[in-house]
């Protein structure tokens, strides 16, 4: 996976284009992931709390 | 926080909610017409993505001289104190991750602004004159690779914002932002009324 795109100057000389969009999937699972991870927290915070009353 | 009735307090005025509203709409159109081209869904998006653009600084603009001169910026200021929440201690009026999501969407639009600007004289609209010759090659790529990561940052904020606003325990903070108030209970439940009052 790229971390970023390339191109060329007038010169040829490679210059960075911006950040590559193989990123895009990495910043969407990102938040997936905390959505997921706090569903899980909740879920099992719960159940602690309801064996506890 | 001032009161409305005996049981509902008004938590966000109009003004603030319809900023919270008019950012939302535009970091969705700036997200869908900048990111959509990319995954092969092709429309004439340059127009609607600088209008949106400039919408949003302007009402980011407004909301920022508010903050200064009608808020107190220490509500929303994230400090080390905050951290005693950990423990137990209840908020004032924004918690620490209430504050936290601010202070990431506040440096995420800031950079998509700044960066935007500049990039408007790139691309030529009615607003600027087009010149590409401002800056190096180089410095356009920089340029574009910040304003690329907080378009990135922007999809991640927006994931995890939607989500959190629409879980079952934090639906009253969503009705705050769509009607302003919030109930005297679920403010006693979830922050320090004491702490609300002082403009904590």
């Amino acid at each position: 996976m790229d971390i970023l795109r390339y191109g060329h100057d007038a010169y040829g000389k490679v210059v960075i284009d911006g950040v590559s969009w193989d990123l895009l999937g990495l910043a969407a699972g990102a938040g997936v992931a905390v959505i997921i991870i706090h569903l899980i927290y909740r879920a099992v915070s719960k159940s602690g709390r309801n064996r506890g009353n | 926080m001032a009161t409305q009735t005996q049981d509902k307090l008004q938590r966000h005025a109009g003004i603030d909610r319809l900023f919270h509203w008019v950012t939302a709409v535009t970091m969705t159109l700036l997200l869908a017409t900048s990111l959509l081209p990319i995954v092969g869904i092709r429309f004439p998006w340059v127009k609607i993505h600088w209008v949106s653009g400039l919408v949003l600084t302007l009402v980011v603009l407004f909301h920022i001289l508010r903050a200064i001169t009608v808020q107190k910026l220490s509500v929303i200021q994230l400090k080390g104190a905050d951290l005693a929440e950990f423990s137990g201690k209840k908020p004032g009026k924004y918690s620490l991750p209430q504050k936290a999501m601010h202070l990431a969407w506040m440096l995420t639009i800031l950079v998509a602004i700044a960066t935007g600007i500049v990039m408007m004289v790139k691309a030529g609209t009615p607003v600027f004159h087009r010149n590409p010759y401002i800056l190096t090659v180089k410095a356009w790529g920089i340029l574009t690779l910040l304003h690329d990561l907080a378009a990135l940052a922007a999809l991640f904020l927006i994931l995890v914002h939607v989500y959190f606003g629409l879980l079952p325990e934090k639906r009253m903070y969503l009705r705050s932002m769509v009607g302003g108030w919030m109930s005297r209970s679920e403010l006693a439940l979830n922050h320090d009324p004491e702490r609300v009052a002082r403009g904590e």
